[in-house]
């Protein structure tokens, strides 16, 4: 049954931005992209309207270059478990970073607006607008995640990051998309909760 | 009665199966932390962020339990859909 109830209302989706904020899981960054090595022989057949070959030849590192496409519209989303990447830590370290483009859920979007706001689309992710002027709607293709260079994720190209309720539905997103199954919600706020940056100490709480 | 620390004593009465007591009871003659101790250094902060979550999902309005929830998943759907995935050319935007 579907369920308006999938993500957090779009009030509660974002968490608020301060420049002291640690890069985090879903953080959405500006200018980042994704990238689709298509074999050539596929691209051959399919511009031919034929078949692909059952058993195509193993192309040259010049074709492959010659077919791989870019796709972005300004965003994507920063895609691992934040230990992957944090800043003073494993980050520090490797020139890595795994992201997925996002793409305007308008008119001309591959996908239906109501069914990646329900949650129905196991690809997409949801994401509404940041903010008032910010742009429209959009989704995250999770078939276009990609491997960029480091140097393209920084804090001042991040233009939002995801509520603690909103990386929920992201961690849910990725668990169907990759594992097949729904989260284990209680497992993953007693194991993860405590890395989000919005999470608070309770005081006096030590014996 | 309230403890040095401010605490007013408090239980939810946990019940152990005999391996997970003895392993409380290893610790506790190994270290001298008993398992209230343990409790405060190691599961309460984890606790308090977990609750801390869990609440603030319940209330940005979304289901806790989505486990029946329906995914389907999308397939290229006619030969021609599939035939404009090899004509697509590269773009990229910035961004605003």
């Amino acid at each position: 049954m579907a369920s308006d109830r999938y993500y957090p209302k779009p009030h509660r989706y974002f968490a608020r931005m301060t420049d002291d904020r640690p890069l985090f899981q879903g953080d959405v960054i500006r200018g980042a992209f994704g990238a689709w090595w298509r074999h050539p022989e596929a691209v051959r057949s399919q511009l031919a309207g034929q078949q692909t070959p059952a058993d195509p030849r193993f192309p040259t590192l010049d074709e492959l270059r010659s077919q791989v496409i870019v796709r972005g519209k300004g965003y994507g989303m920063l895609m691992p478990q934040p230990c992957e990447f944090s800043e003073d830590e494993k980050g520090a370290s490797h020139p890595f970073r795994l992201v997925a483009p996002l793409f305007p859920l308008d008119r001309h979007a591959d996908v239906d607006h109501d069914r990646v706001r329900k949650g129905l689309v196991g690809h997409t992710i949801w994401v509404p607008r940041w903010s008032e002027h910010g742009p429209q709607d959009f989704y995250v293709d999770l078939r276009w995640i990609t491997s960029v260079d480091a140097t393209f994720i920084d804090r001042k190209v991040r233009v939002a990051a995801l509520s603690p309720a909103a990386w929920t539905s992201m961690a849910d997103r990725l668990s169907r998309y990759f594992v097949g199954i729904p989260l284990d919600v209680g497992a993953f706020a007693m194991g993860q909760a405590s890395l989000h940056p919005d999470t608070e100490e309770r005081q006096g709480s030590t014996p | 009665m309230t403890t040095i620390a401010g605490r007013r004593a408090q239980t939810k009465g946990v019940s152990m199966h005999p391996h997970e007591l003895e392993d409380v009871r290893a610790i506790e003659e190994l270290t001298g932390v008993g398992f209230s101790e343990m409790y405060h250094r190691h599961l309460a902060p984890q606790v308090h962020a977990a609750a801390q979550l869990l609440v603030e999902v319940r209330d940005a309005g979304m289901e806790l339990d989505r486990a029946r929830l329906r995914t389907e998943w999308d397939v290229t759907s006619s030969p021609a859909d599939l035939a404009s995935l090899y004509t697509e050319e590269s773009e990229l935007t910035l961004g605003e």
